[in-house]
């Protein structure tokens, strides 16, 4: 049980500097930041772990549990790394639910709903973040996979031949 | 107990093996079902090999279905990976042209409308929208407190 205090308490200081960041500083790459965040706090955890081992303030923790707190403390915080892309970007299923929300009991037409729905919001914006991110290139006016894009997308290929789906998402 | 602690990853290796056959041979094509019942699998093999330091390994194993939903989820809604699919499918390129000739803003709507629709979280009603589960919207709102908390009013 100590794992997994220690692990949630952890990732609340985690949180609780990245709010107090956040508020001083916007970093540019959010994602990378977070991950710094993250490592340094569960470097400083350990440490303190030590320190309270060492003068006996708490129980010797095996190299088991010192284990399993890492693992929980990685786990935690890459799925929050993952989630926290939500919060930088809207996804276009919760802006339609938002405004289909503030609706209320009129409602919303087709027409009203994909106003907004343009491939210079929604496709456009994504394309650039695949170039960014150097997972495609743009060379004779053609875009093309990079080998990074390419390693990424074959597990999501791979995935969907063992699934044996023909639709392609989106 | 070197065992013990990977008992989640196994647990994830179970969720995965019976989601994908479920999903297959037991459910038929339905994604969300087949889900459930990799996660109930996985959970039942993390309990019945984790029992050291039970908690933690059902937290990590909550954790790890939770990314391995995601991974799912990416792939069936994500827009990236969606473009990506189909560079992947397209060896000589596409034009932005051709790209949005297949894949563009008109298709996004259809999709997720239609699966707001399939997951009852929108119903359509004489040609018109409303919200059906409030599930999606509390996400919403969750996710606007959590923006309004690192991000201020300004930014």
């Amino acid at each position: 049980m100590a794992v997994l205090i220690l692990s949630l308490a952890l990732f609340g200081i985690a949180f609780l500097v990245q709010v107090i960041m956040w508020r001083i500083y916007l970093p540019k790459n959010h994602s990378a930041m977070l991950g710094l965040i993250f490592l340094i706090i569960l470097g400083f955890g350990l440490f303190v772990l030590a320190v309270f081992n060492f003068f006996g303030f708490s129980s010797q923790w095996v190299w088991i549990q010192k284990a399993q707190l890492i693992l929980l403390f990685l786990c935690l915080a890459i799925a929050y790394i993952i989630s926290y892309s939500a919060v930088e970007a809207q996804s276009p299923s919760i802006e339609m639910v938002i405004r289909i929300a503030r609706a209320g009991s009129a409602g919303l037409s087709r027409d009203e709903l994909a106003a907004r729905m343009s491939d210079e919001k929604l496709v456009l914006p994504r394309l650039k973040e695949l170039l960014d991110s150097k997972m495609a290139i743009l060379k004779d006016a053609k875009y093309r996979l990079t080998p990074l894009g390419r390693n990424f997308i074959m597990a999501f290929v791979a995935y969907g031949n063992l699934l044996g789906k023909k639709q392609k998402g989106g | 107990m070197f065992f013990k602690i990977f008992a989640p990853f196994f647990g994830l290796i179970i969720n995965a093996f019976i989601q994908i056959l479920s999903y297959k041979y037991i459910v038929r094509y339905k994604l969300l079902e087949s889900v459930y019942f990799g996660f109930f699998a996985g959970m039942a093999a993390t309990f019945i090999s984790g029992r050291y330091a039970l908690a933690v390994n059902l937290v990590m194993y909550l954790v790890l279905s939770y990314l391995y939903f995601h991974f799912i989820n990416l792939g069936e809604t994500g827009r990236r990976i969606r473009l990506l699919r189909e560079l992947y499918d397209s060896r000589e390129g596409l034009s932005l042209d051709e790209l949005l000739a297949r894949y563009n803003g008109k298709e996004v709507l259809e999709n997720r409308i239609q699966r707001l629709i399939n997951n009852g979280q929108v119903i359509l009603r004489a040609n018109r929208y409303y919200i059906g589960r409030p599930h999606m919207l509390l996400i919403s709102r969750a996710l606007s407190v959590l923006r309004l908390m690192l991000l201020g009013r300004g930014k």
